[in-house]
């Protein structure tokens, strides 16, 4: 592990603890689903460091932008998102916090852009950066397809456990 | 990276596919035909899916010879006969919830399914290989089981059992699947074996794979409830339905524990003085925590609940023991527990009045008068958790079993042998606290009239009553499937205790 | 009939009449529902037990093997467990004694229980069947089984049926007796695991190389187990309770001396070694000892004449259990003559507080009195079995305890000198008793009712059971005779078998080998 990776695995590894602290401890629902997505973005940061850029696209689609989605979606509709009695992070500190790591970030971005200097070191032994979808399919429809399927049986279950327990009820 | 034979690891899944495929089918029943019959429908479909997923098993188990099976999933007489065991007691706790829902006034078609999908995960339980199965399976097993929890909507304390229920079974996923995360980083490998090998061939990073064993252990009392782990049980079995706390107390307790020796056995048996202690002093402490709190319980279910962990307690005397005999014992005793367990929740169901009131010993007053076989096959199977010979029938060859393989052990345990018969003493004091107002009180008027029980849940405890007696007089035929039903991770002899201490 | 189907039918028809009685059985004079009277099936069934057991007594002979008749059949082989049954002298005997006071107890109190007579009597057949699988036991495993299988029915028999305190009393009984008997499951298992786990027979398990530490550990297992039931002080505690509770045949079937045979048969046969060594066999003396006196003396003082009987059991108890310890051919005839004639006078006892109770609704010994004016019958057979229970010569108390004292003089002449004392005081608090009873008249004036026809054959037949043994049981010591030497024998394996011509009293024959 290069220097450089080291030094973002340990900026997305303090985004990631530190959005999910914020998320727990926010008292308004929509700032904590906020931070969830943060801590998904982050995460996904962490995927890409440990060459799996695939997974760390699908956190993105799935979890932020799907998901997330959902809950902000649900949580407004129903009016849940007061505002909570604790102050958010808003002050000098924060701001100031935020600008450190929009710098990181930035600077990752700019060196990502500069290309094949950086690159080689930031992402290291990857076999084909150009196809990674495939292996994951190849694994997840013959060794794991066990797996995957039982997967869809598990989602099967909490579908029918969310539509029984969300249901209004009728007459018995 | 083969093609896996797909065809073959269908034969090995197929109770599974057919248990999901009839939870699908039962699913299905709840919403099509005329509206009054339609839960029964449901019910009796997802019966004859469960009466089916038996039959396989037995069939697996008798016919083709048994291979040790895939990476994936297990081929051996472990898989077969837990899982035949858990199809019996799915079939057992859909008839218990159709007739409890329908006292309640609130039978549903989903019921069921959720009973054979939870079925589903239960068994793949018994039969996974792999640290991704065995999460699957695990989650399949639990999301349906909080469902079901939470199926009488109307009932606060059913709600709260469920949110708590909810809340600590997520806790535990976690700890679980964190631990799965750290062994796989520590050893390279989902599969059982491999990480048995691994391990055993010395790991890399070991103080990664001690705190992913931790962990997973951590996570795994927690779904077997043992102290002090257990802290969720009562509450959750005491608010959920009755017919449900059956099914958790008997089935979905005996899939976590199929899990718990099938991973300590072909996993972590290298680590086996590293765990073994810890083991050694959850087995006791959940022993005497489960059975001196029963003491001073005066709700039914709470005092199973209790009971539930002292039997867990119990069980883990058998994992510590880490041995063939041990498995045998687990399988022998688990067979009599779900036996005994599933019998004395079918009467509960009879007794319930259709309100989530919680049932108290002065319930059972009088039981003697009002149904006396029903009486009879409660104190059977009360006896039977007791573990008394002959009037407890198969419950005392259980208890045998566990302390044969206590003393048997390469390291023989005395001294768990010797806690566990004294808190079995212990234990003669509520479940005769149990016994004693059935037969020697006088019948209370009940504040709401309890319609007659229905055949199926009549049916189910003298079944179970009968089958514990028999067994109790001629227990050689279930000693014999037991003996044949140790994973075959035991099959090679004696194994490696030889460091831990007694 | 041969002797195997004699045992087996011994065993198992009582379990068949509990179900009989069960199924078939009928209240009683208030109950319209179609069947027969509960308690003449019941007579049937014990009649039935009584005639088997004595066919059995009559059609064995001597043989040089100990046991006189065996059974034998596969039961769980994968355990090596046999459904073996065996009988030598000293079990026929208990089996014979047994067998005969169930039936006469019944005809005794023919009226005693009311309510749900079937289930009770089918209780009491469960028991019986316990008694005799432990008396005829082979297999240790069906040993346990049986044992185990004495406690629920009785349990219900003193919880339902007993008085007002019954429900505590029958719980206290069942969980000091559970946990005796679950240490001793674990000791069972340990034994047979050291033996090589194939075979539950008790000579096999006799054979098996245990290190000096876990002998004595797992006979400490067995005695506990059985010395709670005896009961000795200080876990005797439930006894008076049970019996004071418990209705009158269940009172005597705890006192059948069923865990002093169990001793005898079992426990010190299967750690001869480990039973000499102290200071275990010093403690159980001490305590046997003390069992004695204290059991005495608490009669002494006991107003209740249910619980003076119950605590002088607890002090016979103790001479038992001095005369077997002492292991002397002698003091083990003695132990069993004594447990035999313990099990006829003690129950007997316990019929004739039953019937006077009864009648006056109290056991309070001041409330009672004045039988001898009113009911000349009862008086008599109260006088007679009160002798007996002192041990009178030309009674059959006396014998065994004589026998008793003399086996367990040379070994522990001070406990001995001790137990007399306790036998002296057994004199005091039994003919004080019978006297306030029998002759003094009482504040409560209602008239006594004489013993009628059933009461007057059943006590008839105690009376001439306690005459019969107490001027004719040199047959009987003849046949105890080589059982006594055996256990003595194992329990001192280095020739030391005679102290000095101090060998079994067998009157005036050479023996019965």
């Amino acid at each position: 592990m290069s220097d450089l990776s080291r030094y973002f695995f340990y900026l997305f590894s303090l985004l990631t603890i530190g959005s999910a602290l914020a998320f727990v401890t926010r008292k308004g629902p929509v700032p904590a689903a906020l931070w969830l997505v943060n801590t998904m973005f982050a995460l996904s940061g962490l995927y890409v460091l440990l060459d799996a850029p695939f997974v760390g696209a699908v956190q993105v689609l799935v979890y932020a932008g799907a998901i997330m989605v959902v809950f902000v979606f649900v949580v407004m509709l129903l009016n849940l998102g007061r505002a909570g009695d604790r102050p958010d992070l808003r002050g000098i500190g924060g701001q100031l916090t935020a600008g450190v790591v929009g710098a990181a970030l930035l600077a990752l971005l700019l060196a990502a852009r500069r290309g094949d200097a950086v690159l080689p070191a930031l992402v290291p032994s990857s076999t084909s950066t150009s196809n990674v979808v495939e292996p994951v399919a190849q694994l997840l429809f013959t060794d794991y397809l066990l797996a995957f399927e039982l997967t869809s049986i598990v989602l099967l279950t909490a579908l029918v456990g969310a539509v029984v327990l969300a249901k209004r009820r009728t007459a018995a | 990276m083969n093609a896996p034979n797909v065809s073959g690891m269908l034969m090995l899944i197929l109770p599974e596919v057919v248990l999901s495929v009839g939870a699908m089918i039962t699913l299905l029943l709840g919403v099509s035909g005329a509206d009054a019959g339609r839960s029964h429908r449901a019910a009796m479909a997802a019966l004859a899916t469960a009466v089916v997923g038996v039959v396989l098993a037995i069939g697996m188990l008798t016919g083709a010879p048994l291979a040790p099976g895939t990476t994936f999933i297990a081929n051996d007489g472990f898989r077969w006969t837990l899982t035949a065991l858990l199809c019996a007691g799915t079939g057992a706790a859909v008839v218990l919830t159709e007739a409890y829902d329908r006292r309640a006034g609130v039978a549903r078609a989903e019921t069921p399914a959720l009973l054979l999908l939870a079925a589903t995960g239960m068994t793949l339980l018994t039969a996974a290989r792999d640290l991704m199965v065995v999460f699957l399976g695990i989650e399949l097993m639990s999301l349906a089981t909080y469902v079901l929890v939470a199926m009488h909507r109307t009932s606060a304390r059913a709600a709260e059992a469920a949110v708590k229920y909810f809340l600590l079974g997520a806790f535990s996923t976690a700890f679980l699947l964190y631990g799965i995360a750290l062994v796989y980083g520590a050893t390279g490998s989902m599969q059982l074996e491999g990480i048995g090998s691994a391990v055993a061939s010395g790991a890399k990073l070991p103080g990664l794979l001690m705190a992913g064993v931790a962990l997973m252990l951590v996570g795994l009392a927690f779904k077997v409830a043992a102290a002090p782990f257990h802290l969720w049980t009562p509450d959750v079995y005491d608010g959920a339905p009755t017919a449900v706390t059956g099914f958790m107390a008997a089935s979905v307790k005996a899939a976590a524990f199929a899990i718990f020796l099938r991973i300590t056995a072909e996993a972590f048996a290298p680590l086996l003085a590293d765990w073994h202690p810890v083991l050694w002093v959850l087995a006791a402490a959940t022993m005497v925590i489960g059975n001196v709190l029963a003491l001073g319980q005066q709700q039914i279910k709470r005092v199973l609940a209790y009971s539930s962990i002292a039997h867990a307690g119990y069980l883990l005397v058998a994992v510590v023991s880490f041995s063939a005999e041990g498995a045998t014992a687990l399988v022998f005793y688990l067979v009599a527990y779900t036996l005994a367990t599933m019998g004395a929740f079918a009467v509960l169901v009879a007794l319930s009045d259709g309100t989530d009131r919680p049932l108290v010993r002065q319930d059972l007053a009088g039981l003697r008068e009002r149904h006396p076989w029903l009486a009879l096959a409660f104190a059977v199977c009360v006896l039977s958790m007791l573990g008394f010979p002959l009037a407890g029938g198969v419950g005392f060859f259980a208890k045998w079993q566990v302390l044969q393989a206590a003393l048997q052990a390469s390291v023989p345990q005395q001294t768990l042998a010797i806690v566990l018969v004294l808190s079995s003493v212990v234990s003669g004091g509520y479940y005769l606290g149990l016994i004693a107002p059935a037969f020697m009180q006088s019948p209370v008027p009940a504040a709401r009239p309890i319609p007659a029980p229905p055949t199926g849940v009549r049916a189910i405890a003298i079944a179970c009553a009968v089958v514990v007696l028999v067994l109790g007089v001629l227990p050689s035929s279930l000693t014999r499937l037991a003996q044949r039903s140790a994973p075959s991770a035991f099959a090679g002899g004696p194994t490696v205790a030889t460091t831990i201490q007694p | 009939m041969s002797a195997a189907v004699l045992l087996v039918a011994l065993v198992a028809w009582p379990l068949i009449g509990a179900a009989l009685i069960a199924v078939l059985g009928r209240s009683g004079e208030g109950d319209s529902s179609s069947g027969i009277d509960a308690r003449t099936l019941a007579l049937g069934v014990f009649g039935l037990e009584a005639v088997l057991a004595i066919v059995l007594a009559v059609s064995v002979h001597a043989t040089g093997s100990a046991w006189l008749a065996t059974a034998d059949a596969a039961w769980i082989p994968e355990i090596g467990a046999r459904f073996s049954l065996g009988a030598d002298s000293f079990a026929l005997v208990m089996v014979v004694m047994s067998a005969l006071v169930l039936p006469f107890s019944l005809l005794a109190t023919w009226n005693e229980v009311a309510k749900r007579r079937p289930a009770y009597f089918a209780c009491l057949s469960a028991v019986a069947s316990g008694l005799m699988g432990v008396f005829l036991a082979r297999d240790l495993l069906l040993f346990y089984v049986a044992w185990e299988l004495l406690l629920i029915p009785m349990y219900f028999v003193v919880g339902v049926w007993g008085g007002t305190a019954a429900p505590r009393a029958a719980l206290k009984y069942f969980i000091v007796t559970t946990l005796g008997s679950l240490l001793m499951l674990v000791a069972v298992v340990y034994v047979w695991n050291a033996a090589g786990g194939i075979s539950f027979a008790y000579d096999a398990l006799a054979a098996a190389r245990m290190s000096d530490a876990a002998a004595r550990w797992c006979l400490a297992a067995f005695l506990l187990a059985f010395l709670v039931k005896a009961p000795l002080l200080p876990l005797h505690s439930w006894l008076p309770d049970a019996q004071r509770e418990a209705p009158t045949m269940g009172a005597l079937a705890l006192g059948l001396k069923v865990s002093t045979f169990a001793i005898a048969r079992v426990a010190l046969p299967l750690f001869p070694a480990a039973a000499l060594a102290e200071p275990m066999r010093g403690t159980i003396v001490a305590l046997a000892v003390a069992g004695i006196i204290y059991g005495a003396l608490l009669a002494v003082v006991q107003p209740d004449l249910k619980r003076l009987v119950s605590y002088a059991s607890i002090s016979h108890v103790g001479l038992v259990l001095l005369a077997l310890f002492a292991f002397t051919p002698t003091g083990a005839q003695g132990a069993m003559l004594l447990m035999i004639n313990l099990g006829i006078t003690t129950s007997a006892l316990f019929i004739l507080v039953g019937i006077v109770g009864a009648q006056r609704g109290t056991f309070a010994i001041e409330s009672l009195g004045g039988v001898a004016t009113q009911a000349p019958l009862l008086a008599t057979a109260f006088i007679i079995v009160t002798m007996s229970a002192i041990g009178l010569p030309a009674t059959n108390g006396f014998i065994g305890e004589l026998l008793s004292f003399l086996g367990s003089w040379r070994v522990y002449p001070v406990p001995t000198l001790v137990a007399i004392v306790g036998v002296v005081l057994a004199a005091v608090y039994l003919l004080s008793a019978m006297q306030r009873v029998v002759f003094t008249a009482s504040a409560d004036v209602r008239p006594f009712r004489d013993l009628d026809l059933r009461q007057s054959i059943a006590m008839g037949a105690f009376v001439l059971a306690i005459v019969w043994l107490g001027i004719g049981s040199a047959p009987m010591m003849r046949m105890l005779a080589p059982a006594a030497e055996r256990i003595a024998a194992r329990q001192l394996p280095e020739g030391r078998v005679n102290f000095q011509g101090d060998g079994p009293v067998a009157l005036g024959t050479e023996g019965a080998r």
